[in-house]
């Protein structure tokens, strides 16, 4: 019988591919986008079965709820009128997906037959106060940076916008 | 002796030199000094050589007997393994007498000739052939060896051609030219046969052979045992030598030429075609008389031939009425006289007739052709008469030529003619005499015919060429004159033994022309008795003379005198050519009617047709061999045609098959490859270029593939 | 779960990103597949971060992870700008139809 965190897993597993596929392969635009939602909500759940608690917040807040809005709202603001309902599975389309299953398989190859080192991970603990410390520490130039980062891309989105008229 | 051996070396190259000079720049001396110095330029060289010749004459007289041949060497000629012929000239009393007749009556024949071809715009050309036929003539007649003598031969076959074809833009003399070479050729095969075997023979026995006479003459002996295809090798090789003389001289079957050859200027007929080429036969024979001494049988031939010759021509001239072509046949006949003395073994009675024969033909000619310039190129003896009164200094030459030939007596032609006919008579057989008997009759009646329709009775010509005749200047009527004088009175050197004379001339060729004083298959027999009792005997008899003295019974004739003999048919000719020089002129000047009287019957009406049309001798010719020969050459031609032409076509198809093969192959597969290598470069750049799209989707999506195929490569490769 | 199971996991979602990016002709779903990527990558940092921790601190792996959240987040503004840009100016965003820089 199963573990409750390995059902858990397989959960999250299922809920992660199978509506990324719907992400890649649906012909609504609009479809993929809330789709995405799901997947990040599912990446969030990887997460805490790492035991990042607080990365898993992080992602729901500002992966889940700011990008994907943004990509909703873009979504929503460009969408082709003019376009008629083209279907997705080209020859194109087909070859990129024998190669994506490819490269899982490679993928899936490499990472089976590595020596990973055989370490018992010790209890979950609370990350926030760690992670804060660290920020704040050790990586306070990266952070420094990023928020300098964000910054810039606040301007040259506003700049960019503007620049329309 | 030295004298000699200075000068004769000039006599035949003196003429080539001319020969040139008229031929290459004659046509400028001709245009810028006029006539009479080209045509004195043209008999200078002539006239030197002919100097020479009497010169070396008077020199030879003086010498001793038996000093009297002299071989004058220049220079090596032919150096071929074992045939080692030298440039010589061998000057003895036979080429002594030739070299006159050749020389002085060329001489006369080209001052002559300088009148003949007044106004002839190629008169340069002219007398650089003449001087070129001299040149060979004379190379000839010097010639010591086989080799030279046969170049000389063939010089003269050449003059001869382009004499007579003198006048080519008229296609019948083309046509004549080309048939005295033709006809000329075909004796020369025998001639050229016969110098073959010998050569092949003396190379054989002796180890080396320079082809001289001399050699020849000394190894007859030797040659005598061989024999040449089941024949004995000396016959063989007489018969060989004839075939030439044939053709040369005009015998049967090889006279056709010789009428024909009238087309050509009457110098030409008078030199060459009376006096000196046709004659080159007479002395080829006495030149090797040796080698006939030994081969009675082809006497016996040569003898029938030339009877049958003599008389068969005799009544062809007859019934001609072309001034020339009756000449043309008398000389025919005559020629026939000579051959039968010399198949008789009389060499000196022959070569005597040439001399005689020269003089009064070329007299006879030469007037011809003064009388046919006077009336403006007629040559039909039915439209002459009466001319003796116009033309008085031809026509007298020409009947004391006439007389001479005749055998008038006391001419020239009286002692030479009955010198043969007692020849023939004694050493021969009857039948020849008679032969010849009656020729003679025929040849005075022919020729007083030609001299009663020429120059007596009265005019056959019109108003305008009577009124516009007259003698001829005197460059073109002396020469004439003087030969005619020569006909009367050469005779004198040889008047024969019964006659009260001592024979000087047949003397004076002894030592190199022997007669024989029996017939000649008597003479044979009797050498070959002599020649088993010296091998009896087994003594050395050391009894060769270089001169061959093959005569078995030495001196004089036999103890049988024959004065009476001689007498009896000395008259008889000459009481019969009297008759029938008679009957000319009953016939002609006389009684015309009776003439027309007895020509009006068939018969002679058929007769006549018949020897007006030379027996349809030509007519046969042309038949039996030019037809045949004709469509043998169509067959050739058509081969040729076919076969020859049909596989150059062929190789020309196989040509264009081959090139049009090569074109497909290189259009399609070539030009497909380089198509091909295009497309593949154009589809490939296409394709390449696909992966430089600026989209980002394909570079991602092209490098994952990449990513793959590596990681494939590398799991495959490297385990 | 175990390491190599998170990791198999990460491998799919970045393979499907990767289909999504190379086959979409939207640049919006391309910027979904590019989420899908980050995403992949940041669950193969906070899986090694539990699985083999560095000697500095358990953590290093997810602070990439926030780090790649925040990078995430300022990349889908800017792109989102020029989408919105381009859309104005071509009043379309297919990729495929925007080709006029190419060479």
């Amino acid at each position: 019988m199963m573990g409750i965190p390995e059902l858990f897993f397989y959960f999250f597993t299922l809920m992660v591919i199978g509506i990324g596929c719907v992400v890649a392969f649906s012909k609504n635009l609009l479809r993929s986008a809330f789709a995405l939602f799901f997947v990040l909500f599912g990446v969030a759940g990887f997460y805490v079965l790492l035991g990042a608690d607080f990365l898993a917040i992080v992602q729901i807040m500002v992966y889940a709820g700011g990008v994907n809005v943004l990509l909703i709202f873009g979504t929503m603001l460009t969408a082709d009128i003019s376009t008629p309902k083209t279907s997705n599975l080209s020859f194109q389309g087909a070859l990129t997906v024998v190669a994506g299953v490819t490269l899982f398989v490679i993928l899936a190859v490499i990472i089976n037959s590595g020596n990973w080192p055989t370490y018992v991970p010790g209890e979950m603990m609370a990350t926030t106060k760690d992670l804060g410390r660290l920020l704040l520490k050790e990586y306070v130039l990266p952070f420094e940076v990023v928020s300098f980062l964000l910054l810039a891309s606040i301007i040259s989105a506003i700049v960019l916008v503007q620049r329309g008229d | 002796m030295s004298h000699i051996q200075s000068v004769i070396p000039f006599v035949p190259i003196l003429p080539l030199f001319g020969a040139l000079v008229m031929g290459l720049l004659g046509k400028k001396i001709y245009t810028k000094f006029g006539e009479n110095v080209t045509g004195i330029l043209g008999c200078s060289m002539p006239f030197i050589s002919a100097v020479f010749a009497v010169t070396s004459f008077i020199a030879i007289n003086g010498l001793d007997v038996t000093e009297r041949i002299i071989r004058i060497n220049l220079m090596n000629w032919v150096t071929v393994a074992d045939l080692q012929v030298e440039w010589t000239f061998r000057y003895d009393p036979l080429s002594a007498i030739m070299l006159l007749v050749v020389t002085i009556i060329g001489t006369l024949i080209h001052i002559y000739g300088m009148g003949y071809m007044h106004g002839d715009k190629s008169f340069s050309r002219f007398f650089a052939y003449m001087n070129l036929f001299l040149a060979s003539m004379l190379l000839l007649v010097l010639g010591d060896n086989l080799i030279i003598m046969f170049l000389g031969w063939e010089g003269v076959g050449l003059c001869s051609y382009l004499l007579i074809g003198f006048w080519f833009s008229e296609k019948q003399n083309a046509v004549a030219g080309k048939k005295a070479f033709i006809v000329n050729r075909i004796g020369d095969l025998g001639f050229l046969t016969g110098i073959l075997i010998v050569a092949y023979f003396s190379m054989t026995l002796f180890g080396s052979t320079n082809l001289s006479f001399v050699e020849f003459q000394g190894n007859i002996d030797v040659l005598a045992e061989q024999t040449i295809w089941g024949l004995p090798l000396l016959e063989v090789i007489a018969v060989c030598f004839f075939i030439g003389a044939m053709g040369k001289s005009a015998q049967i079957p090889l006279y056709v030429w010789l009428p024909d050859a009238m087309a050509g200027p009457t110098p030409v007929s008078a030199l060459i075609h009376a006096a000196t080429m046709v004659t080159a036969g007479v002395y080829m024979m006495g030149r090797v008389f040796f080698l006939y001494t030994m081969a009675p049988h082809a006497l016996g031939f040569i003898s029938i031939i030339a009877a049958l010759t003599c008389f068969m021509s005799a009544t062809i001239g007859m019934a001609q009425f072309d001034i020339k072509k009756v000449l043309a046949y008398s000389t025919v006949s005559q020629l026939g006289y000579m051959f039968l003395a010399m198949s008789v073994g009389a060499f000196s009675a022959g070569i005597f007739h040439l001399l005689t024969h020269a003089a009064f033909k070329a007299a006879l000619f030469m007037g011809s052709g003064s009388i046919i310039v006077a009336l403006h190129h007629k040559q039909d003896m039915r439209e002459m008469g009466g001319l003796l009164k116009k033309m008085p200094i031809t026509g007298y030459s020409m009947i004391a030529a006439t007389l001479a030939i005749m055998g008038f007596p006391l001419t020239s032609g009286f002692f030479s003619k009955d010198e043969i006919l007692w020849k023939a008579f004694i050493q021969g057989s009857p039948m020849l005499w008679l032969v010849g008997f009656v020729a003679a009759g025929i040849t005075s009646f022919y020729m007083w015919r030609l001299v009663f329709m020429t120059f007596f009775g009265e005019t056959r010509m019109d108003e305008h060429t009577w009124d516009h005749c007259k003698e001829q200047p005197k460059r073109t009527v002396v020469p004439i004159a003087i030969l005619a004088i020569a006909a009367l009175t050469i005779g004198f050197w040889n008047v024969p033994h019964f006659l009260g004379g001592h024979s000087n001339f047949t003397h004076f060729l002894d030592p190199v022309v022997h007669d024989l004083s029996s017939s000649p298959m008597e003479n044979y027999r009797k050498l070959q008795l002599i020649k088993e009792k010296e091998q009896q005997s087994s003594t050395d008899h050391a009894a060769k003379s270089e001169s061959g003295h093959q005569d078995a019974s030495a001196g004089h004739e036999g103890a049988v005198d024959h004065t009476a003999l001689e007498w009896g048919l000395m008259a008889a000719s000459v009481a019969w050519t009297f008759f029938t020089g008679f009957l000319a002129y009953i016939f002609y000047m006389r009684n015309p009617k009776a003439r027309e009287q007895i020509m009006a019957s068939a018969f002679a009406q058929k007769i006549f047709l018949v020897l007006n049309n030379k027996y349809y001798v030509d007519e046969f010719y042309e038949a039996v061999v030019l037809t045949p020969i004709r469509k043998l050459f169509d067959f050739l031609g058509a081969f040729d045609g076919m076969i020859v032409d049909g596989l150059v076509n062929f190789a020309g198809f196989m040509g264009r098959i081959t090139s049009s093969f090569v074109g497909i192959f290189d259009n399609e597969i070539i030009d497909g490859l380089a198509n091909g290598a295009g497309w593949g470069a154009q589809a490939g750049g296409k394709g390449a270029s696909s992966l430089q799209s600026g989209k980002i989707q394909t570079i991602i999506g092209s490098s994952l593939v990449i990513f793959i195929i590596l990681v494939a490569c590398v799991v495959l490769f490297l385990g | 779960m175990g390491l190599t199971g998170f990791l198999t996991v990460s491998a799919a979602l970045f393979t499907l990103g990767m289909v999504i990016f190379i086959s979409r002709k939207n640049a919006i779903a391309i910027l979904m597949g590019v989420e899908l990527l980050l995403n992949a990558a940041a669950l193969n940092f906070v899986a090694f971060a539990r699985f083999t921790p560095s000697q500095a601190s358990q953590l290093d792996g997810q602070i990439f992870a926030v780090f790649i959240v925040l990078l995430a987040a300022a990349e889908a503004v800017v792109a989102l700008a020029i989408a919105l840009s381009v859309y104005k100016e071509f009043h379309q965003v297919r990729a495929d139809k925007l080709v006029s820089l190419k060479g």
